[in-house]
């Protein structure tokens, strides 16, 4: 099946990809890059990346520390000085590789009026801080964006300058945009929600080193992953730091930044404002996939070019037909920031916890696997993860950590 | 009409253009060529180009809504409104709106993009910036209209797009406007084009900073939408095309109004001039008919030229008047003309060399620009530049005499005081 005829299969508007093998980049681009305006995809069109952003943001850390202006083990506090979190525990003894682990219990998303990224990382100290920094994995777009402002301060320059001067310059990448008003210069794909395009093109740029506005071409995305596989400056960002629970994507563990897939693969997964993005890297073959998609459909067409391409990619898991029961030890209630979430022998309730995000419709969720559950309706996979002294789970994890409470 | 888009923008080297014609009511629209050499997108004629200034008429309109509700008085101090307003305290709205306040007029302070960008510039005028008294002379003022755009968001307590939005976007219904690149980028977005070694070539930088959206940075629309805007000023706001300043000859339309430029003969409009963009509205209120070019290259004014004075001679039977051209046998420039002259950003120097006269642009903290262009006698009072710009002679005139018989201001729109 060729890319337009995949497009119309999954119902996506447009996509590019790119193959990475034996050094050689083959792209391939079609459809359209909005369904309101009906332009062509092209290869040097520009989507946006979303969280892939995090490698390039590790790669700008990796490179200070190469250059000993920057020690991933020490607290961050010696490089911000002014840096601080509502737990003073946290604050002393956060780390760059707690950041670039998701292990910093920073909360996973922050939605301060804030309009730059050291307003956000300052405001980030009236913010709750529930998990003690490296107790358990829970990812956080909030924590890339400190190592965003790091970069800031250590370069003294813009995040997306340094962005800029140290990777799509060197790179001599033209098919990069690192924000909207660079992204509109070129042709340059809208988000759909399913297949009707989104409202908005980006949220707040304050959240840039996260992955909020980087927009490029799969081609280009690759070439800078090929400078991955040949830097061998890079490669100990691919070292193994932990295993995670399962949360359905297929993600065994993390590197840093990198997720970690079976079979030696790493990548990345970026969702951005109605686009959704795909990166698999096999370092031990030089292969890499990039799949970049305008729509929230993106999924089953990224993995089914992903094992067209030799990566297997097993199909996001669905409800079992009869499931077993959700045991005494998973049930309780969990807090994250934003929700205390019961959980019993049928559903998953949301008890808001700010008055930004009002609670939410309870959801039916049966038994999965050994320590997961997953969502009738929309299929979202959790692990129950960690045990406590009555042998009850401590953490209910999405890829974000909500602990028990009761 | 006799002109044909698709040949316009090919004989006037311009990348691609919209034109719509208001008539009898009904809005016709018209689109060629591409919106960027580098992407090669096709015009189409619910793409978006920048209007530029004429975004002034959009702020202008605005002020003009508030005076209708009661809440604005156009003759008050504008401190009465903005008490952080640090600039002279006899300076109203109507001065800002006619461009005689006498604020240096082209500020373009990048104050960043969030809600509080305008009021963040206004912020960083002082009485430094005041070119002469209040109400004594016309000159064009962009730093003026952020002023206005932060009394309407004081007077609204919103952000001025917000308010652009509400008042205007929303119930006219105009379904392309966008306030900034985060909602042109949702559209087929026209880019700006300039000349690099002599070829036509995509900017690198899409807008003017936000800090200036009141005088025109950022707002794009189609042709269309913008004539479906000025619809709405052949019934209403009659009161802002009432004469207000004498313009000093040659260098723009002879009046201004409040916002308006008045050409005469019952012709008003403005112009916009972006990063590599310009935009071009003439309205005949008394007959219905407007006609809007927006185009994204630097001979979009000639192109304009021939479509305006086509257009407003079949439908309205008014004569545009001919570009400025130099003359043959032009008069000598004079010693009392030459000297140097100081815009907010440019230095304008005026001197002869044996028989020949040239102006200097020097950027003022001396780093970017140093260009010069040869200048001829225009008239008793003014200068030209002899070869063309992308299509343009540029006009220049001296006004008042100060002890010493010397002109005391050069003026392009902007009055420039000798230094």
């Amino acid at each position: 099946m060729n890319l337009r005829e995949l497009l119309e299969k999954h119902d996506v508007p447009g996509a590019q990809v790119a193959v990475l093998d034996n050094g050689e980049i083959h792209d391939e681009a079609a459809g359209v890059l909005s369904r309101h305006t009906q332009v062509e995809t092209t290869t040097d069109a520009i989507f946006k990346i979303g969280s892939i952003t995090k490698i390039w943001t590790a790669t700008l850390v990796q490179q200070l520390a190469d250059e000993g202006a920057l020690d991933l083990d020490r607290p961050l506090r010696t490089y911000l000085p002014g840096f601080r979190l509502s737990d003073p525990e946290a604050t002393a003894t956060v780390t760059a590789r707690h950041l670039l682990t998701h292990t910093s219990g920073i909360a996973p998303n922050h939605f301060t009026d804030t309009s730059s990224i050291e307003e956000f990382v300052t405001a980030l100290a009236d913010e709750e801080h529930l998990l003690p920094p490296g107790t358990v994995h829970s990812y956080s777009n909030s924590g890339f964006v400190v190592l965003g402002r790091l970069i800031e301060v250590l370069r003294d320059k813009p995040f997306h300058d340094v962005l800029r001067d140290n990777l799509v310059t060197p790179l001599g990448l033209n098919a990069v945009a690192t924000d909207v008003y660079e992204a509109i210069l070129h042709r340059v794909a809208v988000g759909h929600v399913r297949t009707t395009p989104t409202k908005k093109w980006a949220v707040s740029y304050q959240t840039a080193p996260s992955g909020s506005h980087l927009a490029m071409s799969a081609h280009d995305l690759l070439t800078f992953v090929r400078h991955h596989l040949t830097d061998p400056a890079l490669a100990a960002l691919r070292e193994p730091q932990l295993d995670v629970p399962d949360f359905g994507e297929g993600v065994v563990g993390w590197a840093l930044a990198w997720m970690r897939y079976p079979g030696g693969v790493l990548g990345h997964t970026g969702v951005s404002k109605g686009q959704k993005a795909f990166l698999r890297v096999v370092p031990a073959t030089g292969l890499a996939v990039a799949v970049l998609t305008n729509s929230t459909n993106g999924v089953p067409l990224a993995y089914e070019i992903f094992n067209a391409a030799g990566i297997e990619t097993p199909p996001l898991p669905v409800p079992p037909k009869n499931p077993a029961p959700i045991d005494d030890w998973m049930r309780g209630t969990y807090r994250n920031p934003l929700y205390d979430i019961t959980l019993d022998g049928t559903s998953l309730t949301y008890r808001a916890r700010t008055e930004l995000f009002p609670g939410k419709p309870s959801v039916e969720v049966v038994r999965l696997g050994e320590r997961t559950i997953i969502t009738t309706g929309s299929h979202e996979v959790m692990s129950l993860i960690g045990s406590d002294e009555h042998g009850r789970a401590k953490y209910l994890h999405n890829g974000a950590a909500a602990y028990r409470i009761a | 009409m006799g002109w044909n888009p698709t040949e316009l923008i090919q004989r006037h080297n311009v990348p691609g253009a919209q034109v719509a014609v208001l008539v009898n009511g009904m809005i016709e629209e018209h689109a060629a060529g591409v919106l960027s050499l580098r992407t090669r997108i096709e015009t189409t004629t619910d793409s978006v180009f920048q209007i530029g200034s004429i975004t002034k008429i959009w702020t202008s309109t605005l002020a003009q809504k508030l005076v209708n509700e009661g809440v604005l008085d156009l003759d008050c101090p504008i401190r009465q409104y903005l008490p952080e307003f640090k600039m002279s305290d006899a300076i109203t709205a109507r001065h800002l709106l006619a461009h005689t306040s006498g604020i240096d007029g082209n500020h373009f302070t990048d104050t960043g993009l969030d809600d509080a960008a305008i009021a963040r510039f206004v912020a960083t005028l002082s009485p430094a910036d005041q070119l002469f008294p209040p109400g004594t002379m016309f000159s064009y003022s962009n730093t003026g209209f952020a002023v206005l755009g932060r009394l309407i968001e004081v007077l609204h307590d919103k952000p001025f797009h917000d308010v652009l939005r509400e008042e205007l976007v929303t119930p006219l219904g105009l379904q392309t406007v966008s306030t900034n690149a985060y909602e042109a980028i949702l559209h087929r977005a026209a880019v700006g084009h300039e000349a690099v070694n002599g070829a036509l070539t995509p900017v690198k930088t899409w807008a003017l900073a936000y800090s200036n959206a009141p005088g025109g940075a950022q707002l794009a629309m189609s042709a269309h939408d913008l004539l479906a805007f000025i619809r709405l000023h052949l019934t209403d706001f009659a009161e802002l095309r009432e004469p207000q300043v004498d313009v000093p000859p040659n260098v723009g339309p002879p009046q201004w109004g409040l916002g308006w430029m008045l050409y005469g003969d019952g012709v008003v409009g403005h112009t916009g001039t972006t990063i590599g963009q310009k935009a071009f509205l003439r309205v005949v209120p008394d007959k219905g008919v407007a006609v809007a070019v927006l185009t994204n290259g630097l001979g979009g004014a000639p192109l304009a030229h021939e479509v305006i004075t086509d257009t407003l001679r079949e439908l309205a039977g008014v004569e545009t008047p001919p570009r400025h051209t130099p003359p043959a046998d032009p008069a000598p420039v004079e010693d009392w003309m030459t000297g140097t002259y100081r815009g907010t950003t440019v230095d304008y120097t005026i001197a002869k060399e044996n028989d020949r006269a040239f102006i200097s642009y020097t950027s003022r903290d001396g780093t970017e620009l140093h260009d010069r262009a040869e200048i001829v006698r225009f008239d008793d009072t003014s200068i030209i530049t002899l070869e063309p710009d992308f299509g343009t002679h540029y006009v220049l005139t001296f006004v008042g005499r100060d002890d010493e018989g010397r002109a005391k201001f050069l003026h392009n729109t902007n009055a420039l005081p000798r230094t």
